[in-house]
Order: C-alpha cells, then sequence, then structure tokens
C-alpha cells in the first residue's frame, strides 16, 4: 500500500495514466519500461568497455609522455655532464697556461733583474757617481727655472782633458775642473749641475756612456758633454735628449772641432768651448722643445765673446739653427722680436 | 510485469558487476603498468647517475694526469730557462762591448718603451746600430782603422744622425778591448743577445794574400725575422783599384788621409745603402745615399752610380712585386722613392717604369675601398707627375709620363676591376660572372666620374699657380674619360648581342642596340664635369666670336628669352665632336651601319643634347634682367682643341 492508497486515494500515477490513456496506454508503458532498463544495461556494458578502453589508452600515453620526458632529462643531463667536464677541462688549461706564463714571466723578469744587477754592479756603479735611486727620485722633483721650463740636467765627462794633471790624482784634478768650471760660468745659466761631476773614472767612448746614462735617464732633459782629444784634433762631443723616451729621440753630436795647436796657448778655450756648446743645446730645448725664449746665450755672451773663435764657432751654429726654423712654425710664445734679438747678438 | 522488472533488475545488477569486475581488472593491470614503468625509471635514473659520475671521475682523473705531466714539462722548461740565463749572465763577462746589451735593446725596467714604441710616431723607429770590430794588424789599426772609425763617427752625426730620416747609432770606441778579436764568435755572441736590434758589424781582416778584406755580420736589415735576416760572416773585399794593404805595413803620413778617405767612402756607402734598405723595407722612407751622392758626400764613379741606381730600383720593383708596399695606399712614398733616386743620379727609368707595376691589390674584398685608392692615387699620381715634369725638366719628358700614365691609368681602372670582380663577384655581391664585366665597366666609370668630380676643385687649386698646368691636366683627364666612354658603349652592345635572341635583321637590330646603348651612355654623362666643361669651352668660343644669334636660339629652344646664342648651330657642331670622338672614331662600327641609320642617330644625340645644352646654358650661362647673356671673361684658348671650325668639318649634316 502505498501512500496514496493509506489515505484513502488511489495511486495518482497509475491513475492518471488509466485515466488519460486507457488500457491500451498500460500495455505501452508494459513494454517500454523493460526496454528503457534493457538500454540502460546494453549502455553501461558499452560506455564501460569504452571508458576502460579510454583509461587504458590515456594511462599508455601518458607513460609514453614521460618516457619522453626521461629521455630528453637523460639527453640534458647528458650534456650537463659534458660541459661540466668541458668547464673542468677549460679551468684547468686556463689555470696551466696562466702558471705557465707567470712562471716565464716570472724567469724573465728575474733573468731581467739579473742582468739589471750586473749592469748597476759592473758598469753604472764604476763609471758614473750619481745613483740610480737618486735619479728615480729626481724624476719626482724637477728643478723647474723661472721661466716654468724643467733645468736640464749637466754632466762633464773625465777625460783626458778634464781631469789633466802633472800628478797621479786624476780625480782630484777632474773635481778642481768641474768646480771651477761651476764657478766660472755654469751660475748664470738655467741648467741643473747638481750632477755635474757625474763620472767616476776615464771615459773611453762617449757613445758607449751616453747609451748608459741615457738608459737611466731618459725622459730627464739632460746634456752630456765630452771634451775629447782625437788625434791632434779637440772635440766637444754633445749628447743630448729631452722629455721623450727611447733612442730615437737622443742625439750625439760632435758640436765644435778644434785642432789642438788652437788649444795651446789658451787655457780658457778648452772651458769656454764647452760652455759655448752647453749654451747652444740649452737655448735649442727652449726655444725648440719647450717653446720659450732663448736666453742661456745672452747669460754667457760676455764671458764668451772674450775667445773670439769659440763666439764665432757659436754664432755659425746659431745662425745654421736660425735658418732651419720656419718662422711661421715657431711657438706662439717666442715673438719674432725675440728672434731679431738673437740675431741681433750673434753678429760675430 | 513484476517478474520483467525483477528480471531486468537482475540482469542490470549482472551488468553493473560485470562492469565492476572489468574496471578492477582494468585498474589492476594499469596499477602494474605504472609500476612497471616506475621501476624502468628508476633503474635508468640510477644506471645513468652512475654512468655520468664516472664520466666526472674519469676526467678528473684524466686531467690529473694531464696537470701532472704539465706540471714537470714546466718544470723542466723552467730549468731549461733558469740554465740558459745562468750561461747567459755568466757570459755577460765576456760581453766585447763597452754597452750592456740591455741598454742596447733599450729594455728599461723603469720605462714602459714598448708600449711607446707601439704608437705610429718617431718613437716607432728602431735606429740600426753600427759596430766596428778592432783589426788584428796593429800597424793598420792604430794608423788606419781609428781615424776610419772617426772620420765615419763624424758622417753618422752629420747626415746618419739618430734624429735624421735615416737614424744610426754609431758605437765608436765602444769595442772594449782592442786585443779581443772581432769575430764570428764575438758576432754571434752579439746576435745572440740582441737579435732583435737592427745591428751591423763590420771587421777589418788582413788575410795572408795580403788583401784587406771586412768581414760583415748584420740582422733585422732586409726584414723582421731575426733569423731569416740573419747575414754572417760575409767577407767582401775592397773594389778594384784600391788600395793593396799588406800586414804590418808602415803606411806614411802623406798617404793616411787618402788611404781613410777610400775606405771611409766604401764603408759609408755599404752601410747607407743597407740603412736606405732598411728604412724603406720598414718604414717606408725614401733612400738618402743618393742624395748624398749626388751632394758629393759619397764619391762614386759613373759605373757605380749605375748600379746604385739599379740596385735601388730593383729594391722598388722587388717591394712592390712581393707585396711589401701597397702602390696604391702608400704612392707618397713611392713617389718620393722615384724622386730621390731618380733626380740625384739623373735617371728616369724608375718613375716611368713605376706605373706599370701598379695593379689592384685581389687580396682586397672592398671594392669601394679599391675605388677610393684608386681615385686618391689618380689625384696624387696626376699632380706629382705635372710637379716633377716642372720641377725637374729634363728628368722627366711630360709626353712620355702622360702616355705610360693614360695607357696604364685606364688598364688599372677598367681591366683591374674587371679581374676583381670576377674573382670576388660571385662570393660578396649578387653578381653573376656575365653581371661582372658590366659592373667592371660601371666601376671604371664611377671611378672616373668621381676622380674628375674629386680632381675639380684641385684643378682650381693648380690654376691660381699654373695655367698650362690646368691646361694639360684638364686635356688628359677629358683623354682618360672618352676611353672610358668608348668602351663602355662598345660593351653595351656586347652584351645586348650576347643577352639576346637575334629575331630580328642584324642590321636594323644593330641599330636598335646603338640607339639604346648611346640613349643610355649619353643620358649617365650628360651632366658630367667633362661635358659641361666642353660645351662651355664652344660656348665662349662662339660668344666671343659673335656666330650666335638670339633668334636662332629662342625659335629652336622656345625658351621665350632673347639672347645671343647660336644654339642649333652649337649643338649640331658640339654633338659632330662628340660623335665623332666618342662614338664613331673606330671606323668598324660607323661602317657597319648605313647611312640613314647614321643620320638618324645623329638626330638622335641632337636631341638628347638639345635639352641638356638648354638646361646647361640656364644654369652656367646664366641671363641678366634686361635678357642680354652675361659674357664672361674667358680664358679661353683660340688654339684649344675644341676649335668649331674643326667642329664643323666634322659635321656636315
Amino acid at each position: 500500500m502505498n501512500i496514496f492508497e493509506q489515505f484513502g486515494f488511489t495511486d495518482p500515477t497509475e491513475a492518471i495514466i488509466r485515466n488519460s490513456i486507457g488500457e491500451q496506454a498500460s500495455s505501452i508503458a508494459d513494454n517500454v519500461i523493460p526496454g528503457y532498463f534493457a538500454g540502460q544495461m546494453i549502455g553501461a556494458l558499452v560506455w564501460g568497455g569504452y571508458s576502460r578502453n579510454s583509461a587504458r589508452k590515456q594511462t599508455e600515453r601518458s607513460i609514453e609522455f614521460h618516457k619522453k620526458m626521461m629521455d630528453a632529462n637523460i639527453a640534458d643531463s647528458e650534456e650537463r655532464t659534458e660541459k661540466e667536464i668541458e668547464f673542468m677541462r677549460e679551468c684547468y688549461i686556463h689555470g696551466m697556461q696562466r702558471q705557465i706564463e707567470y712562471a716565464k714571466d716570472s724567469c724573465e723578469h728575474r733573468l731581467k733583474e739579473e742582468e739589471f744587477r750586473k749592469f748597476c754592479e759592473g758598469t753604472w756603479l764604476k763609471h758614473f757617481r750619481p745613483t740610480i735611486g737618486a735619479i728615480l727620485e729626481e724624476f719626482r722633483h724637477p728643478q723647474i727655472d723661472s721661466d716654468g721650463v724643467m733645468k736640464m740636467k749637466l754632466m762633464i765627462a773625465r777625460t783626458k782633458l778634464s781631469s789633466e794633471t802633472s800628478g797621479l790624482d786624476r780625480s782630484g784634478a777632474y773635481y778642481d775642473f768641474c768646480s771651477d768650471l761651476k764657478e766660472d760660468y755654469l751660475y748664470n745659466l738655467n741648467v741643473d749641475g747638481r750632477w755635474l761631476r757625474a763620472w767616476e773614472r776615464d771615459c773611453i767612448s762617449p757613445v758607449a756612456d751616453t747609451m748608459n746614462l741615457h738608459y737611466i735617464m731618459q725622459g730627464m732633459p739632460t746634456i752630456l758633454v765630452f771634451p775629447m782629444q782625437r788625434g791632434d784634433i779637440f772635440s766637444v762631443e754633445v749628447s743630448t735628449w729631452t722629455f721623450q723616451i727611447g733612442q730615437s729621440n737622443m742625439s750625439i753630436n760632435k758640436v765644435f772641432q778644434i785642432s789642438m795647436t788652437e788649444l795651446s796657448g789658451h787655457p780658457n778655450r778648452l772651458k769656454d768651448a764647452m760652455v759655448a756648446a752647453i749654451v747652444f743645446v740649452d737655448d735649442c730645448y727652449r726655444l725648440l722643445f719647450c717653446q720659450k725664449q732663448p736666453n742661456s746665450i745672452y747669460h754667457a755672451e760676455k764671458e764668451l765673446k772674450k775667445d773670439s773663435m769659440v763666439w764665432e764657432l757659436l754664432c755659425h751654429k746659431y745662425k745654421s739653427m736660425l735658418d732651419s726654423i720656419n718662422i711661421t712654425t715657431v711657438p706662439n710664445f717666442v715673438t719674432s722680436n725675440d728672434l731679431k734679438k738673437l740675431e741681433n747678438t750673434i753678429i760675430i | 510485469m513484476i517478474i520483467t522488472g525483477a528480471v531486468f533488475g537482475s540482469i542490470a545488477f549482472a551488468v553493473q558487476g560485470l562492469n565492476a569486475w572489468h574496471n578492477k581488472k582494468n585498474a589492476k593491470k594499469l596499477q602494474e603498468l605504472q609500476e612497471l614503468y616506475e621501476s624502468e625509471v628508476q633503474k635508468k635514473m640510477s644506471a645513468l647517475a652512475k654512468e655520468q659520475f664516472e664520466k666526472l671521475c674519469k676526467a678528473k682523473r684524466e686531467i690529473a694526469e694531464e696537470e701532472y705531466n704539465a706540471q714537470i714539462k714546466l718544470l723542466e722548461d723552467l730549468h731549461q730557462e733558469n740554465l740558459r740565463s745562468i750561461e747567459y749572465l755568466a757570459s755577460l763577462d765576456k760581453w766585447p762591448l763597452a754597452v750592456m746589451p740591455l741598454v742596447m735593446r733599450n729594455d728599461s725596467l723603469f720605462f714602459n718603451t714598448q708600449a711607446i714604441d707601439t704608437n705610429k710616431n718617431r718613437n716607432d723607429i728602431v735606429p740600426i746600430s753600427i759596430i766596428l770590430g778592432p783589426c788584428r794588424d796593429k800597424a793598420f789599426q792604430s794608423a788606419i782603422w781609428r781615424k776610419v772609425e772617426e772620420q765615419l763617427a763624424q758622417h753618422f752625426c752629420s747626415y746618419w744622425g739618430i734624429m735624421s730620416s735615416h737614424p744610426i747609432i754609431f758605437y765608436q770606441d765602444a769595442w772594449k778591448n782592442e786585443m779581443d778579436p772581432a769575430d764570428g764568435s764575438s758576432f754571434a755572441d752579439i746576435h745572440a743577445k740582441i737579435k732583435n736590434v737592427p745591428t751591423i758589424i763590420i771587421s777589418p781582416i788582413l788575410t795572408r794574400a795580403n788583401s784587406l778584406q771586412l768581414e760583415i755580420s748584420h740582422w733585422c736589415i732586409k726584414g723582421l725575422d731575426t733569423e731569416e735576416s740573419y747575414v754572417n760572416e760575409t767577407r767582401i773585399s775592397l773594389p778594384e783599384g784600391s788600395h793593396v794593404y799588406k800586414r804590418e805595413a808602415n803606411y806614411n803620413d802623406e798617404d793616411i788621409p787618402s788611404l781613410v778617405n777610400e775606405l771611409c767612402n766604401y764603408i759609408e756607402s755599404l752601410i747607407g745603402f743597407m740603412s736606405d734598405q732598411y728604412m724603406w723595407l720598414r718604414y717606408h722612407e725614401a733612400p738618402l745615399l743618393p742624395t748624398l751622392v749626388q751632394k758629393g758626400v759619397i764619391i762614386c764613379d759613373e759605373s757605380e752610380r749605375n748600379n746604385l741606381y739599379k740596385f735601388s730600383f730593383d729594391m722598388l720593383a722587388m717591394s712592390l712585386n712581393t707585396g711589401d708596399v701597397n702602390a696604391l695606399t702608400e704612392i707618397d712614398c713611392i713617389l718620393k722613392y722615384c724622386e730621390s733616386i731618380d733626380i740625384p743620379l739623373k735617371r728616369n727609368d724608375g718613375f716611368l717604369s713605376l706605373i706599370k707595376k701598379i695593379t689592384l691589390s685581389p687580396e682586397d674584398d672592398d671594392i669601394n675601398h679599391q675605388i677610393n685608392n684608386i681615385i686618391d692615387f689618380n689625384s696624387k699620381f696626376f699632380l706629382s707627375l705635372y710637379k716633377y715634369c716642372n720641377a725637374y725638366q729634363g728628368f722627366y719628358d711630360i709626353d712620355d709620363c702622360t702616355h705610360v700614365y693614360e695607357k696604364y691609368l685606364y688598364m688599372l681602372c677598367a681591366e683591374g676591376v674587371e679581374t676583381w670582380c670576377s674573382k670576388y663577384g660571385e662570393n660578396h655581391y649578387p653578381w653573376t660572372k656575365a653581371g661582372c664585366r658590366e659592373k667592371a665597366d660601371e666601376i671604371a666609370l664611377d671611378i672616373c666620374k668621381s676622380y674628375i668630380s674629386r680632381f675639380k676643385w684641385k684643378l682650381k687649386s693648380a690654376l691660381e699657380t699654373s695655367a698650362n698646368l690646368y691646361g694639360s691636366i684638364c686635356g688628359i683627364s677629358v683623354k682618360f674619360a672618352r676611353n672610358i666612354y668608348y668602351n663602355d658603349i662598345k660593351k653595351c652592345i656586347e652584351e645586348d648581342f650576347s643577352k639576346s635572341k637575334i629575331d630580328y635583321e642584324l642590321s636594323k637590330y644593330q641599330f636598335q642596340c646603338l640607339r639604346k646603348a648611346i640613349n643610355e651612355v649619353v643620358s649617365r654623362l650628360i651632366f658630367s664635369f667633362e661635358t659641361e666643361d666642353l660645351l662651355k669651352n664652344v660656348l665662349e668660343c662662339k660668344l666671343r666670336n659673335k656666330y650666335v644669334t638670339s633668334q636662332e636660339f629662342s625659335s629652336s629652344f622656345k625658351l621665350g628669352v632673347s639672347v645671343d646664342i647660336d644654339c642649333e648651330t652649337l649643338s649640331k657642331k658640339s654633338v659632330g665632336y662628340w660623335c665623332e670622338e666618342n662614338f664613331f672614331s673606330d671606323n668598324r662600327l660607323r661602317s657597319s651601319i648605313s647611312s640613314y641609320e647614321q643620320n638618324d642617330i645623329d638626330n638622335f644625340i641632337l636631341t638628347t643634347l638639345k635639352n641638356s645644352i638648354a638646361s646647361y646654358i640656364q644654369t652656367y650661362i646664366g641671363y641678366n634682367n634686361d635678357n642680354s647673356p652675361i659674357v664672361e671673361t674667358s680664358s679661353f684658348d683660340e688654339h684649344d682643341e675644341y676649335d668649331p671650325i674643326y667642329c664643323s668639318s666634322l659635321y656636315s649634316g
């Protein structure tokens, strides 16, 4: 008894159906309902099979995908390992190269240092008085004159002529020669004479001593004066360099060459010729390198004019220097009046 | 009905059950599959990790092994190096010179001279070191050799100083001990220690056969390679006719100066030639020795001068052939070289032969760069040519130079570029082989045009200094340009023939091609400098001779202005000139077309030129407000090659 019947009613569904469609309809409902259930069952079978099949395929596909991913990971991993090994090798090669370079550089430096030690002991200290340390210190604190020009370092070589003595004390004679030269001439000039007496022993080869001094002093304006006797010729040989570094920026010249017979009987001619050479080189330096007015000649003019022969030689040098200067390329600091003044001074 | 429902319900239950059973079975199978896969993955990953670890271990082991071997080798090398250092330092005690090797090398520890030397300035020049060794013969050493050394020192200071163009450091008196012989062993020692410093060592030897020989070693003179350029212990005798030296001879004071002079002259010329060679090959500096010969500083007889010229010229030719010197980029240096050997030695072969040796560099694959080089070369060469011809009359004949120049300049531009195109065209540019020829012509033409336009301002400045120079240069440029145009036309025609199938009657096709080519070339060149110049000259001439009438000009060009210029006649004459000069100077071309076609072509050119002339007149001649022409004062020469009478005789139509 359903709930409708409990309350004294008939089953509405059945009643409705019976009432609405009658008996004929009732037989149709009897057929439809089993059909419906049959369809459900077949559907459950078919779709159940289909879903199982799909799940299988899905799983296989998933496995396949993961396999591919794994393969890719493996390939990546192998590549990473290869790279790691490569990097290790690279590190090793670079490290080794640096080590070799360092070792070779170190070896080379040691050789240079040893060679330099030999140079210091065997050449420099035996031949020259200024120490290399003092020269290097001088690079930091150069001497500047009132025109703002870095003073040239002047060095007089010890030769037979500059250390001539009747006795044995050639060193003393050289000292006296340099002192006299400084006292008589150099106080008026704008050159730095602190290393005037720079030689420890006689100079044999001016070129060799020039090269040795230039090696350390390159970049510091310097004049080296070598009073040399070559046969019966007295030759004032001058080596000079300025701020530039390198062998191609130095100059070695035989500025004056006078017969030895011309020297005898003129006690001051040797010094006059040397001072004339210094004056000429210093003025060239001031005019051509420092772009300043040449003034050394005016300071030494009075003394040098006493020796007409030296003065004449000096004037020729100045004239040829002025001839070689193109007036348009002369620096702005030097006016044509300055050059005129110089031209008027060097009249013989 | 209930039974039916129960049956269906049972079946449904069974079906559900069956489904559930299948599901369970399927899930189990999938789980197994999944587990199998997972376990396989695990196994594979473990194997991989193991393998990779082994690989890393192996690599580390290998590296460690290699490192060990390298360390051992380095130790051995350092040991060798140390041994060499010890030997080097010990051998310094026997160093024969008063200057230590580190000073000669300028190997300063305090100054970075290497860094400075890389700058392109004077610091870049490394001077040649000259060392004279002593002679074993005491008499010769004291009487002759020391004086030779002194005289050489004076000469080197004066002419070959360190600050000169050919710097030499002459180590006078630098041989420490005269008793220490200067032989092959000393030379080898010096070479080993200063192998990068260009050095010449000369040592005199008096042989048992009573002759003086000079033993020479030198390196870094003929090239930068220290080993290849090393020439060791070469002995040379004095030239024939020189003094015959004997061992332990007594020398008269009177003879000594002449003997010293003779030796000095010989040694200085020897060193001078080597210095010239060094400076040329390394720094492209022109030789100095011929100038010193000319000044009489070094005395040479005629045959020696000829030899010097030959050697100097061969050196230039060799450096051009080997490519040490690039003719196009370093033409200034080459011209200076020619000047420095031709003028002092009174010859001119070098200058004339020079151009024949100039070719485009096949190694340079930048065509624009090549073109610029050629143009620069042309400009410089032109001015230098005339400068030299004017300055050194007698040495350079202007006609000879012009002839050689025209011939080789065209070859240089057209053929050189064509060769270049065929080599590089396909690789670097989308040009076919057939197109390369055409491209070569185009480039040659461009070169010509750029050259003329670039040269304009130079002509202007040249005009201020020399009217004659202007005329000559202008004449050459016009001639040169015409050669190019003529070849251009011919090649255009050939191209058209080769490209097309002949569907037309040959003469008709040729005629059409010719028209096309002319149209192309005329339209391309009509506004070039040369055309303007030509027309301007003719116009000025016309104006001066009052041949022109304003009416004719006005009616011809319908400009609506009244000017005093006979442009119709002018155009015809100009065209006649152009036709004759540019298109029909080769008779083959003229004879291949009929007279009717000739006239047609002439008219065609006339029409093309008419418009150009009209616009030219408007642009360049100008008009006053009253519509009368501005007649410029002209420097046109009545006897110039553009004589209107000559023009009219050329063109009869």
